[in-house]
């Protein structure tokens, strides 16, 4: 288990982690969700003890991380945003670097670097060197190289960063697998899409505080209307306009030319919405139905969407 | 319009670093002023140095003594005469000159003869040996010019001679004497001196091997304690000041790779894995000084196979010298890259450093031919010490126990310039 209490974080005046407290399960697979610049990274660094911690206390499986550094790296592992690797080599050079770096007999080394070039599907390409590789290769390659220690808890910061949907898809049922063998996973993201489908339990963090936990069917309950519909009009529209011919609805504007309006009993309401808007100047050209999801939750808590 | 775009973003990445903007600037004018005072001085000369040379009197006659001081009063000269040992003070010996000579103590020596007095008195050319390193042919020509003046000046009877005989060469003896008389009774007719005083010492018959007047009044020997038997004297010489500043060069830039390591993000995997931030640079350091003491290998191997270089006389001590050479070295590039912020930093200090270093240390020019205050900075290089031992080693064929304070100074700075960077680099490894 990993204890998190009124951990803050300075750099310099500014306060990236906000007395931050929460608890990780064993062999749960967590999610950090936040925007750029949220305090994801800085959060996982002080967990990993790349940045020292002064403020708060963490414990992880009764380790303490000022303590017990040394015991802990043993038990860690940490795929970091940035492609750690070197390109010059091979995968299967690096593989071996990142290997010895925590002693591993050779016999037992040199099939594990096996097992997980397979796992990530570079065996193949294993001899060729890692400036040859796409993004997405590098990716999966910088997740299996933190994986020959067998880390018992894995930290994976953003790890599908500038990787094509079908890497990101590979990369999606490697975690899968990787929890499904019993590791505890912190997983860091600024897409909401990534946190829903692997997170067992997400933290929202937003300007160095976590601003709501739990799981996504605990956080959708967040949500004071479950459903929201989005209407995309031929033109610019003005959400004020609108809202006066909707009044019973609350409109919250999407972009120039399309809002976002929610209330009660939507779906059933929707013939209704779509009679009035017809004296609406404006016309109506695109019309869907949002389900709950973790951008409206952040949106509704913060007042800003994910990606801003 | 699109290259205007593209030379406006290199000015704003180039001014954002306002170190290198700084550095870009400040190293050309540095390297003008150090060039500047190596070779002249700001504002013009600043004179000729003293140099210091060893003298064995072997004539010990009052002239010989005299000829002693006057080369001694020279504000030119430094002469001693004498050798200190356990505290004592002996007379020198041609042996002990040469020794000294050969040890790289002096660059040279002058030996006077026994019957240097006596020749003087004859008005024939003046015997000298002069001993020396041949590395140190410019001071070889700086003394050689200055024992031809004061024998003019202080020993005028050589040149008269030297002027009568070349008289009695262009007007034969009968008119030369004539032409002798003649002065003779002019000169009493307006000077008062006694009968018998004037053309004294230049009466009577030239002796046989009068110098001519226009060829040097000195007989010198030249004696080359080193070098006679290196297949390529000049390979030899200047191998160690090639060596040191390439070595320099290649080792700053290995070290400038833990600063490549940093901004890709291998640095903090490596951190956050079981490898502490001494153990990173530790390795970095003993990598950089591999490929050092490899390239220093490989070159000393070239100079074998090429230019002859004998690399086997004393094999032990020049594999003590190459590693701590490539140590220090190697700890010097870790430093300046511990105090840069990004490689194009790194660069132009490296490059300040190196040249300032190279220059000053002996590497591109002789040290002889700097003011003396400069000879004395240069003393504070790694340069310096380095080429001292390699020289001591290719040139003057000496052995351990002679280059042990060279390695004693290079250790020195290994020590201060690895523990300062890596102190340096600690806390600044972590991007926080």
């Amino acid at each position: 288990m990993i204890e998190i209490k009124n951990v803050s974080k300075n750099y310099g005046e500014i306060q990236a982690l906000k007395n931050v407290s929460f608890e990780i399960n064993s062999g749960e697979l967590f999610g950090l969700l936040g925007p750029n610049g949220a305090g994801k990274t800085t959060l996982i660094n002080l967990l990993n003890t790349y940045l020292p911690l002064k403020a708060g206390s963490i414990t992880i499986n009764g380790l303490s991380i000022k303590s017990d550094v040394k015991e802990l790296k043993q038990i860690m592992g940490v795929v970091p945003q940035e492609i750690s690797l070197y390109e010059e080599l091979t995968a299967m050079e690096n593989m071996k670097f990142w290997g010895n770096n925590y002693r591993i007999k050779s016999e037992i080394l040199k099939d594990r670097i096996e097992y997980y070039l397979k796992l990530t599907g570079l065996y193949k390409r294993r001899h060729s060197p890692v400036a040859e590789y796409s993004g997405g290769m590098k990716r999966r390659l910088n997740i299996a190289s933190s994986l020959l220690h067998e880390p018992k808890i894995l930290m994976m910061d953003e790890p599908t960063v500038g990787v094509d949907p079908q890497s990101r898809n590979y990369i999606f049922e490697l975690i899968e697998k990787l929890h499904e063998e019993g590791r505890t996973i912190i997983y860091t993201t600024h897409y909401m899409a990534e946190a829903e489908r692997l997170c067992e339990r997400i933290a929202i963090i937003d300007y160095g505080k976590i601003i709501a936990l739990g799981t996504k069917e605990e956080l959708y309950k967040i949500l004071e209307h479950k459903n929201a519909l989005h209407l995309t009009f031929i033109d610019k529209i003005d959400s004020e306009e609108v809202q006066k011919i909707v009044p019973e609805f609350d409109i919250r504007k999407k972009s120039k030319n399309s809002v976002y309006i929610s209330g009660d009993n939507l779906i059933k309401r929707i013939p209704n919405i779509l009679k009035k808007l017809e004296q609406y100047k404006n016309e109506t050209v695109d019309i869907h139905i949002i389900r709950p999801n973790l951008e409206n939750v952040f949106l509704q808590l913060t007042g800003r969407e994910l990606r801003e | 319009m699109k290259v205007f775009n593209l030379i406006k973003k290199d000015i704003q990445i180039f001014l954002k670093s306002k170190s290198s903007v700084v550095l870009t600037y400040l190293v050309p004018m540095i390297l003008s002023l150090v060039f500047g005072l190596v070779f002249g001085g700001v504002g013009g000369s600043s004179g000729m140095n003293e140099i210091k040379i060893l003298l064995v009197d072997g004539d010990k006659t009052e002239i010989s003594r005299e000829f002693t001081s006057a080369l001694d009063s020279l504000p030119e000269l430094i002469v001693n005469t004498e050798y200190t040992k356990n505290d004592s003070t002996y007379l020198l010996d041609v042996k002990t000159m040469d020794e000294l000579i050969i040890k790289g103590k002096r660059g040279l020596g002058i030996y006077i003869p026994a019957g240097f007095a006596d020749k003087l008195k004859q008005g024939t050319k003046l015997p000298l040996e002069i001993h020396y390193d041949p590395k140190n042919q410019i001071q070889y020509g700086m003394v050689n010019g200055l024992l031809q003046k004061t024998i003019m000046s202080k020993f005028p009877m050589v040149m008269l001679n030297g002027l009568m005989s070349k008289s009695e060469e262009f007007l034969g003896k009968a008119r030369h004497e004539m032409f002798q008389s003649e002065m003779e009774t002019t000169i009493k007719n307006y000077f008062p001196v006694g009968e018998g005083d004037v053309m004294k010492g230049s009466t009577g018959s030239l002796p046989a091997e009068a110098p001519n007047i226009f060829d040097n009044p000195l007989e010198i020997e030249q004696v080359k304690l080193l070098g006679e038997e290196k297949s390529n004297p000049m390979y030899s010489q200047y191998v160690a000041g090639m060596a040191v500043l390439f070595l320099l060069f290649s080792v700053t830039y290995s070290g400038a790779s833990l600063l490549e390591e940093k901004n890709a993000g291998t640095i903090k995997r490596l951190l956050i894995s079981p490898i502490s931030r001494g153990q990173i640079l530790t390795a970095k350091m003993i990598f950089t000084s591999i490929v050092g003491i490899s390239q220093l290998t490989v070159l000393f191997i070239f100079g074998w196979l090429v230019f002859g270089l004998n690399i086997f006389q004393a094999i032990p001590t020049l594999l003590v010298l190459i590693v701590v050479t490539s140590l220090a070295c190697s700890a010097l590039g870790i430093f300046i890259a511990a105090i840069c912020n990004n490689l194009r930093t790194v660069q132009s200090l490296s490059t300040l450093i190196i040249l300032t270093m190279s220059l000053l240390g002996g590497s591109m020019v002789p040290t002889i031919v700097m003011p003396k205050y400069l000879q004395t900075v240069g003393k504070f290089t790694l340069n310096y010490w380095a080429m001292h031992g390699f020289n001591s080693i290719f040139w003057r064929n000496l052995h351990l126990g002679d280059i042990m304070l060279d390695v004693a100074v290079l250790f020195g700075i290994f020590i201060v310039f690895y523990f300062t960077g890596v102190r340096i680099f600690k806390k600044r490894l972590v991007t926080y």
